[in-house]
């Protein structure tokens, strides 16, 4: 078995777990720390064994690394211990700080652009746009988190 | 009819999901200079003969928990055998808390091993 098959097999037990898990930046890292993880396994045992088969070999690291489901359910399980985390009185203060937070930055960041190009962009049409921006990206981050 | 697992089963892997995050805390608090995933898999598995042992993919979700929670702090590294790799170090608050943890841990065995007698 030549190393692009090995790469091939890896990529597609990748896949595999990716599609269990929702579209995230942190599924992107857990992803990135597995295959991290499957390459270290893996090359460990084909310096300890060199003349084995290279597919029995990776075949035994993604029989280690768990099957895509076993993956899943653990990280749906950290997920939901999150979630409960979350559902406390401290969760409310949390979000009004951010929004808080989220609209003195938008002030600051319209009178900034404003001061910038002296007029030419009005203050409050910056403040509008800004904000619009905002809560787009707050649709997002809900809608991923939904998915999760 | 399908049988499900045993109750002494389900207990293990109850109790084993219980301790984990604070083996891996352990094992962590082990390494001054921190330790990559793949070596923290290791020694779970070399260093609790096995008891402890999981499947490894699994290790990873427990370990951005214990980062979200501001217990680990984590920095990359370059590795020789694939892609770069993340290293793990313990925080102050990770510290503190793994000392607590460790006190209750040496609580709970004693008080168990009080009542076995």
């Amino acid at each position: 078995m030549s190393d692009n098959e090995v790469d091939r097999t890896i990529e597609n037990h990748m896949k595999k777990i990716a599609k269990l898990l929702p579209n995230s930046f942190e599924t992107e890292d857990l992803l990135e720390d597995l295959r991290s993880h499957i390459y270290e396994s893996y090359n460990e045992k084909v310096q300890k064994s060199p003349d084995d088969d290279k597919m029995h070999l990776i075949t035994e690291v993604l029989e280690a690394l768990g099957t895509p489901e076993e993956i899943a359910e653990e990280y749906g399980k950290v997920q939901v211990n999150e979630e409960e985390k979350k559902s406390t009185p401290d969760r409310w203060i949390y979000y009004t700080m951010r929004l808080m937070l989220a609209i003195l930055v938008v002030v600051l960041a319209s009178w900034v652009v404003s001061i910038v190009t002296e007029g030419a962009v009005d203050f409050m049409f910056a403040v509008v746009v800004l904000l619009a921006f905002a809560v787009l990206e707050w649709l997002v981050r809900t809608q991923q988190t939904k998915d999760a | 009819m399908e049988k499900g697992p045993s109750f002494e089963d389900s207990w293990k892997i109850e109790i084993r999901r219980g301790v984990l995050q604070y083996a891996v805390l352990a094992i962590v608090n082990h390494h001054e200079k921190g330790i990559h995933g793949y070596g923290i898999a290791r020694e779970l598995e070399g260093r609790t003969d096995g008891l402890l042992q999981m499947k490894e993919g699994t290790l990873y979700p427990i370990l951005h928990r214990l980062r979200k929670e501001r217990l680990l702090n984590v920095h990359t590294e370059k590795s020789e055998s694939g892609p770069s790799r993340k290293v793990y170090v313990l925080t102050g608050e990770g510290d503190r808390v793994f000392r607590q943890l460790t006190i209750l841990v040496g609580d709970i065995f004693e008080k168990l091993e009080a009542l076995k007698k």
